[in-house]
């Protein structure tokens, strides 16, 4: 019986984690093949975790989607760093994924 | 994502077809995609698929969010998923429901369902789906701003479709899930096999018989596994193996409706 490795199916663009009180908030945003995917993560002080998973058109999107996030006001230059280096890395030629 | 929607759904083969057709999807884009276009045919307008995983120490909650990002950010902030009736339902239950049939028996219930309404869910229905593990379900919320007789023509006329679309969007994610996890632990096929073996109780003899693969490379493998899942042994290598949705739980056969 022959047992393949499995083919790398998404890259991680950008991310960040940022602790709020009892509460951390973590943000990634992967490729998957030709599309985007925004996960939002509430992980609570017992563990308890919340995810959103969004897909995404591109930059804008992702800047609608963040800045809309009631926790936004809280993790305004972790936003901006990160959308910075999806736009980054959506305009390398080779497709390298920045984190 | 334009170009990746399909075409408008038609007829009820159509949208069997299109429902058949998510397991072979690669992308949460793709999914979302077809699935806005199955919820259309259903004559609704919002959905959020939940999938959650309970391991008896902590709740994880993974929604894949087809309606305003505003709603999730809500019900999120306000922790209603420690509330929510639907959720309590799927947990009981594996038949579609209208919203409106399930009891609410708190304030917070109430103020759940009056914030519902004003961001796409102002009357709906609930689809739980169960798979072939106790620790993980998944909840169909699909919802119009319409009134309750739309959702309620929408039930009677595609509850069947309803079911197989959350039965699917389920093992999508479970496959999609488990696709993660073995990237981030960077394991392969012959790891899931030798924990499925493990599972079933097989020596690593017999594991490297039926697998056909050598008794040293069995025993380094399993070596690997415990370390990697930082676990003391195989056993509990299979137990975390299951929490993490990496092996199909033996003791729970795979149901299709």
């Amino acid at each position: 019986m022959k047992h393949l490795r499995k083919r790398k199916a998404r890259a991680l663009l950008s991310e960040f984690s940022s602790t709020l009180g009892s509460e951390i908030l973590k943000v990634r945003i992967y490729r998957d093949r030709e599309a985007f995917v925004c996960e939002r993560e509430l992980v609570e002080r017992d563990g308890t975790s919340f995810t959103m998973v969004l897909p995404l058109s591109g930059t804008e999107a992702a800047r609608t989607l963040l800045t809309s996030d009631p926790y936004y006001p809280r993790v305004r230059g972790e936003v901006w760093r990160v959308l910075g280096r999806l736009d980054k890395a959506l305009h390398e030629p080779d497709g390298k994924p920045v984190s | 994502m334009g170009s990746q929607s399909p075409d408008a759904i038609g007829s009820f083969e159509d949208a069997n077809d299109r429902i058949s057709w998510l397991s072979g999807y690669e992308t949460e884009a793709e999914v979302e995609a077809a699935a806005r276009q199955i919820v259309e045919y259903f004559g609704l307008q919002s959905f959020v698929f939940g999938a959650l995983f309970r391991n008896g120490e902590r709740e994880h909650y993974r929604y894949l969010v087809g309606c305003e990002p505003e709603w999730c950010f809500l019900y999120d902030q306000n922790k209603w998923y420690a509330i929510d009736p639907f959720i309590d339902y799927a947990l009981k239950n594996t038949s579609p429901v209208l919203a409106s049939d399930v009891l609410l028996s708190t304030a917070g219930q109430e103020r759940l369902m009056a914030e519902a309404a004003k961001h796409g869910f102002r009357s709906g229905i609930v689809v739980p789906a169960h798979s072939g593990s106790a620790i993980r379900i998944g909840i169909l919320y699909l919802g119009t701003s319409e009134g309750p007789e739309r959702a309620r023509e929408s039930f009677h006329k595609h509850r069947n479709l309803m079911r197989a679309f959350a039965l699917e969007l389920l093992e999508w994610w479970d496959a999609k899930l488990r696709e993660a996890g073995l990237e981030a632990l960077d394991l392969d096929e012959l790891d899931v096999d030798l924990l499925t073996k493990a599972q079933e109780h097989a020596t690593a003899e017999e594991a490297a018989h039926e697998l056909g693969v050598t008794l040293s490379r069995v025993k380094a493998r399993y070596e690997r596994l415990t370390r990697k899942l930082e676990v003391p042994n195989k056993r509990s290598a299979v137990e975390k193996a299951l929490a993490l949705g990496l092996i199909r739980d033996a003791r729970w056969p795979e149901v299709r409706l």
